[in-house]
């Protein structure tokens, strides 16, 4: 498979993203400046973390606006799969490939720590290789990852099952100590309306190796391997 | 110490009618019109030079831009901050110096910690009867423009789909 990450100025998680596609998992993977028109041949995006454009105005306003994020409405438009992680997550939601917003931690801190997500759906690109009932230990590193959206918006996400991962603590309880940030309902990712595009504020990419203490953030990596094999057995059929 | 009352005088803008510029039509989830690229600075160098390895020291680097400054006029190109956003220039023919100023405030809905946080301290410092703190943004804009209705229109759309998020704020502009 071909991955493409894209890089903005100022950031940070790209080279763990590649790390994980390339290193870890063993598929073909480039860096996509944000200047580039074109995603080139690749089958799936991840929109990494970082403060991309410093997080000037709003995080990821500026980015959404980039030439490659245009690449990357297109992609998205054609069913192609996106995973937003972090500022990545900011900025799709900025560009409106994804509902809602994320604003300020609701007690103003920044969180750099191991979180568990519980995963409430199978039926997605992102999540179906997570066993039911699993519970993903995977750190969180933001400022700004309070989910915010409308009330009618936050039912219709329930009522389509597009709330992905939801923080809990380590029994899967959803409770709101284990809530880090202040999001609603304790989302911590979403997918849009066609699932083919998703967002979280954990970091997956940063918890793919056991040696880093834990390896569950390799579950939606290998969930978007299967769905893109899966893809092109379809395609050869047809 | 300034009173309680000075505070909570009721006589915040946003209480009145009025305060929130109409939005009709502008969806920005929706904007299917072609869309201009922001940010793609001419003069910005690309992060690529710094991972390709060829290193080359700070001093030759910045010998080589300061020559090119004084000799090669392309270096000359004065600089816009938002070279893209938004469709039309705001210059017209017989254009004039205009003022815009934005102010964005979270919507009521939202959380704002920032806000409540200000509150706090500003009770704990004995400041009594205050309501609510919001904490948004200014931001001033210099411009040029022939008709203040399309300068207004225009800015009003920028504001839609870029210098605020309508998901979570409001503004409110003014154009002197």
């Amino acid at each position: 498979m071909n991955f493409a990450v894209l890089q903005f100025p100022a950031s940070n998680c790209d080279q763990d993203a590649v790390h994980v596609l390339r290193d870890v998992l063993g598929h073909s993977t480039r860096y996509v400046w944000h200047k580039e028109t074109s995603l080139g041949d690749a089958d799936a995006v991840v929109v990494p973390g970082g403060f991309s454009y410093g997080d000037y105005l709003r995080c990821g306003a500026i980015a959404r606006f980039s030439p490659v994020m245009q690449a990357v409405q297109q992609f998205a438009g054609g069913g192609g799969l996106v995973l937003g992680i972090c500022n990545g997550f900011q900025v799709l939601c900025e560009a409106g490939l994804l509902p809602g917003a994320l604003i300020r931690n609701r007690d103003l801190q920044f969180h750099c720590e191991h979180i568990f997500l519980k995963t409430l759906t199978t039926d997605s690109s992102f999540t179906n290789r997570i066993p039911q009932d699993k519970l993903l230990k995977i750190p969180i590193a933001h400022g700004e990852g309070c989910y915010f959206a409308d009330e009618e918006t936050l039912n219709k996400l329930k009522a389509d099952n597009r709330i992905l991962w939801q923080y809990c603590d380590a029994h899967g309880e959803i409770t709101e100590q284990s809530n880090p940030n202040g999001s609603l309902g304790n989302i911590a990712g979403i997918c849009n309306e066609r699932r083919n595009v998703a967002g979280l504020m954990p970091h997956p990419e940063r918890a793919c190796e056991t040696i880093l203490g834990s390896a569950d953030g390799c579950l939606i990596f290998q969930s978007l391997l299967h769905a893109l094999a899966k893809r092109q057995t379809v395609a050869k059929a047809a | 110490m300034r009173r309680a009352a000075d505070f909570a005088d009721g006589n915040r803008e946003s209480d009145k009618a009025g305060y929130q510029q109409p939005r009709v039509s502008l969806d920005r989830h929706q904007d299917t019109r072609p869309e201009h690229h922001a940010h793609s600075d001419p003069h910005r160098k690309s992060t690529k030079q710094f991972h390709a390895g060829n290193v080359t020291g700070p001093g030759r680097r910045f010998n080589r831009r300061f020559q090119a400054a004084s000799t090669n006029k392309k270096y000359w190109r004065p600089r816009r901050a938002f070279p893209n956003i938004g469709r039309g220039s705001f210059t017209g023919l017989f254009g004039s110096d205009m003022k815009a100023k934005i102010i964005i405030t979270p919507k009521k809905a939202v959380v704002d910690p920032q806000g409540k946080a200000v509150q706090s301290a500003l009770e704990h410092m004995g400041y009594n009867g205050i309501n609510a703190v919001h904490v948004g943004k200014f931001l001033e804009i210099e411009l040029d423009g022939a008709d203040k209705e399309t300068v207004r229109r225009q800015l009003d759309e920028a504001c839609h789909r870029f210098l605020s998020n309508p998901v979570i704020e409001d503004y409110k502009l003014e154009l002197e």
